[in-house]
């Protein structure tokens, strides 16, 4: 072992006591015979404890911890204390059920706001107003307007995308959003074959904005779809869920649909895949 | 019936005895992670209220701060980005470039990494430099340094190989190390 291959493939995990076996005693072995890995040992290790001293441990405010404790009394007070285990929301019927605990508000509001979801609910379905010549939603009946209208501007932009931001990297596009007060955070499908294409902001009617970043693969096509809602409702009839993130099987289409809590975003992932490649695509993503 | 699960006194007894201990850790890395006090309540009151949700399908026994930090993680990721202070398009690069042209305007040259004295550096300048990672990294140090979680559970939170993990903690400290070189240069606590 020389100095290069210790410090960039063993000094980290050496100071992190995350070596065994072979792996130690080479790594032990090499910095008693080598001084400056000696002395950058010692360095990372201080670097270290400088982070857990100045970045460590912080107390939660006592108003906070009240809140949190006075939340959990009333989640617990309705008797669903948790959600129906995946295997239980593949028999169909406990499906709905399994599901009806995201269903809920996420953070409890009052019911003086059911004003402000009707018409969240109403904007939604309005989303299909915008560039209403060129988009054609097509209801389906007991369906979800939120998917019609995502699948509606699937098939516009899988026939012609152009994009409307900077778009020649993941932070061109990133950061139009971000400067836009939109969440910045860009799908990298590269993994699954998908290659970004480019990314949208368009105003919907009711001047809430929506991101559109599209991705093309070989065989198939992939819409990201990302806009501020008042309250976190996903559609019922979920198939599958993986770290928060639900999967539809939707006339001939399959969507993700996540929820982003801190600045109210929905994102919708549209893609004519069947729904265990958009899974494997989300978590291959995700990682 | 099958699937159905009340919540019952002893469901919300166990789970404030195995996460509610962890309040502070889980407070902690939402406001490293929201960099506001505002973003970070609002983290944490997501993420508590989904363990709850969700408490059925922790393994008793298991590290249960783990389990929770991978459902702030979850929650995190899914998306937020804030505008302002928060630099999501950097990639690693554009970190590396920013911090070279930081530490040409700051010093001079020849300076001697051996002579890095941590023991002087203070808090605002450790924050900022964590704060200048790109997050992949940021994330990977905290867990490691300051949750002090192994290198397996933080696999688990981030839902990365632990490969990835020994990397990331690499390069993030290898940054971070560089980091806090520039700003000991530029307060001449050492010299070129």
């Amino acid at each position: 072992m020389n100095s290069r291959e210790y410090i960039n493939q063993f000094l980290s995990a050496h100071a992190d006591g995350e070596l065994t076996g072979a792996e130690l005693r080479a790594a032990e072995a090499h910095v008693a015979s080598c001084p400056e890995c000696a002395a950058r040992l010692a360095e990372e290790r201080a670097l270290k404890s400088v982070v857990r001293k100045h970045a460590g441990q912080v107390e939660t405010p006592s108003g906070v911890r009240t809140r949190l404790l006075t939340l959990l009394a009333e989640e617990a007070a309705r008797g669903e204390g948790a959600m129906a285990s995946e295997s239980d929301a593949r028999r169909g019927a406990s499906h709905e059920r399994g599901i009806r605990a995201l269903r809920r508000p996420a953070v409890w509001i009052p019911l003086s706001l059911a004003a402000v979801l009707a018409f969240a609910f109403v904007a939604v379905q309005g989303l299909g107003l915008f560039d209403r010549d060129s988009v054609n939603v097509v209801y389906h009946p007991g369906g979800s307007p939120e998917f019609d209208t995502a699948v509606a501007y699937f098939e516009k932009f899988d026939h012609h995308f152009a994009p409307n931001v900077p778009s020649d990297t993941y932070g061109d596009i990133a950061g139009a959003y971000v400067e836009a007060h939109m969440p910045g955070y860009i799908w990298n499908f590269n993994g699954s074959g998908l290659t970004l294409v480019g990314g949208r902001l368009d105003k919907l009617p009711d001047s809430r904005l929506a991101t559109f970043t599209f991705y093309k693969g070989a065989k198939t096509s992939l819409l990201c779809t990302r806009y501020k809602v008042s309250e976190f409702i996903p559609p019922p009839g979920a198939v599958r869920e993986m770290a928060d993130h639900l999967f539809y099987s939707y006339h001939g289409y399959s969507i993700c649909y996540s929820y982003s809590p801190v600045g109210k975003f929905v994102c919708l992932l549209i893609t004519r895949q069947p729904v265990t490649q958009l899974l494997d695509s989300v978590e291959y993503a995700l990682e | 019936m099958a699937g159905k699960r009340e919540s019952s006194p002893s469901t919300r007894e166990s789970f404030e005895r195995e996460v509610m201990p962890h309040l502070d850790s889980i407070y902690s890395m939402a406001l490293r992670l929201a960099r506001n006090p505002e973003d970070a309540n609002d983290l944490l009151q997501e993420t508590v209220l989904r363990a709850y949700r969700f408490f059925h399908q922790y393994t008793p026994g298991t590290n249960s701060r783990a389990w929770v930090l991978t459902i702030l993680f979850n929650n995190f990721r899914n998306g937020y980005r804030k505008s302002g202070r928060e630099q999501v398009s950097q990639s690693e690069a554009e970190f590396t470039e920013r911090l070279e042209a930081e530490s040409m305007a700051a010093d001079q040259a020849g300076s001697d990494p051996a002579a890095l004295a941590f023991a002087n550096v203070m808090e605002p300048e450790v924050t900022a430099a964590l704060d200048s990672l790109p997050e992949e990294f940021r994330a990977a140090l905290l867990l490691v340094d300051v949750q002090e979680l192994s290198y397996q559970e933080v696999s688990g939170v981030l839902a990365v190989p632990v490969g990835t993990v020994k990397s990331r903690v690499s390069r993030g400290r290898s940054l971070l190390r560089e980091a806090l070189h520039t700003f000991a240069q530029g307060k001449g606590i050492i010299r070129s």
